[in-house]
């Protein structure tokens, strides 16, 4: 969609978008770069959701950094908080820790490196050892 | 006054070049996958997450660099399938690491976004009209499988599968969000009703032009657990006659059912079993298609 000033026969420019509001219609402020004449784009409920489902973003300046899957983390009604955290540094293995992973069986022993990662990255242990190992057991129910 | 195709832009938002740059980025991301393969089936409960979670499990067991994406939006099983329930997902300047489950296997799936196993899949609407508008609903979830894809740091991969919902319709959807698919594998059991919509759903993706791989019949008879004999399951059927290559035939057995629930799927446990020699005859022949 664009805007045309009729006395100028210029292009409008966009120099604002409001936030949808309780009746989930959006604004979005056009204005003649020549004359300085503004006018409204209101949408309806069903443009604004339609526009809110692309993925995309109103204004004059929508550039910038996307978060990663923001879409899905703002658009799901109920979302876990920490779906996603802060990578942070790597997490180190003791050698014991590490030999007490090698006797899980091999196709079990990735997503157990994540669980027990997870656990201290959580807690900001930086070595995992057997004792770390322990804990997380118990804190994590494995048993 | 000027006419529409007159004015460059659209005077600030850049909308297509917004939706292009998306395109765009998905584009690269998928340029480090070697194979993007898409597990369909045309009817819901033939078990077709089970063999995704299975055949992904199998091929990371191989040393192959799996990734699978859950595009089952509304019923995300892979969390559990592949064991990365409770998993959170780390942000890097890349994107986010997917989560890492049984054999490796690097998976994104909603349901861990979800906070309980109870909650569905809903999406926040901005107001005004009911939530379940049938467009915008498949705009969002186009849009949140599109990220899925694109935001997820999957580095390089062998394959990339994508567990699509049940119905050749949602096919359609999905594929019109991923820019390249490399193969599609059909998921059926041997029963007329399955086969009736399985077939109609291959005359489809044969009218697209979908790189269909084959069909994969599950739960094709029955392991007797004392006698280890094969006995059929359903009185009719067979995926023999449905004009594309059948890549296997997975016995019935109720392991796979409880591996699955576990997160390790049985044919990684018990290899030499009618069932895992079927999963790995299955990996061999889907790798089989890309090495003629």
């Amino acid at each position: 969609m664009k805007f045309l000033c009729l006395a100028c026969d210029q292009p409008m420019t966009v120099t604002e978008a409001q936030p949808p509001d309780a009746d989930g219609s959006r604004a979005v402020i056009f204005r003649c770069p020549r004359c300085g004449h503004a006018a409204a784009m209101l949408t309806n409920p069903a443009e604004t959701q339609l526009v809110h489902a692309l993925g995309v973003r109103l204004g004059p300046d929508p550039g910038g950094a996307r978060e990663p899957l923001a879409h899905v983390r703002g658009g799901l009604e109920r979302a876990r908080a920490d779906a996603v955290g802060p990578g942070g540094g790597a997490v180190a293995w003791s050698e014991a820790a590490q030999a007490r992973l090698q006797a899980a069986p091999p196709f079990v022993r990735p997503m157990i490196r994540r669980a027990y990662e997870d656990y201290a990255r959580g807690r900001g242990i930086a070595v995992i050892t057997p004792e770390v190992m322990d804990d997380a057991r118990r804190a994590l129910g494995m048993g | 006054m000027k006419r529409y195709a007159e004015i460059a832009g659209d005077g600030g938002s850049d909308v297509v070049g917004q939706v292009l740059a998306l395109r765009q980025r998905l584009e690269e991301r998928l340029a480090r996958v070697r194979r993007v393969v898409a597990v369909m089936s045309g009817k819901g409960g033939v078990g077709k997450s089970t063999v995704t979670a299975t055949l992904a499990a199998l091929l990371a067991a191989r040393g192959r660099a799996v990734g699978v994406v859950d595009a089952d939006l509304n019923g995300p099983a892979l969390g559990r399938m592949l064991g990365v329930r409770g998993q959170q997902h780390l942000a890097t300047e890349d994107g986010v690491l997917p989560a890492v489950g049984v054999a490796g296997v690097r998976a994104v799936t909603l349901d861990l976004f979800l906070p309980g196993e109870a909650t569905p899949v809903a999406w926040r609407h901005p107001g005004g009209l009911a939530a379940d508008t049938t467009v915008w609903r498949g705009a969002m979830e186009a849009t949140a499988l599109r990220e899925l894809l694109t935001d997820v740091a999957w580095g390089d991969l062998d394959y990339l599968f994508l567990d699509l919902p049940p119905g050749s319709d949602r096919f359609a959807a999905v594929a019109g969000v991923v820019p390249r698919l490399d193969g599609v594998v059909v998921v059926t059991v041997p029963s007329l009703v399955s086969l009736s919509v399985v077939r109609k759903a291959l005359t489809a993706a044969r009218e697209r032009g979908d790189p269909v791989l084959g069909v994969v019949e599950n739960m094709a008879g029955y392991v007797c657990p004392h006698c280890g004999r094969l006995g059929p399951l359903f009185p009719s059927g067979g995926a023999g006659d449905l004009g594309v290559p059948v890549l296997a035939r997975l016995p019935f057995d109720p392991r796979v059912a409880a591996g699955a629930d576990t997160g390790v799927p049985y044919a990684l446990e018990a290899p030499d079993t009618p069932v895992g020699l079927a999963f790995a005859a299955l990996a061999a022949a889907l790798e089989g298609r890309w090495q003629e």
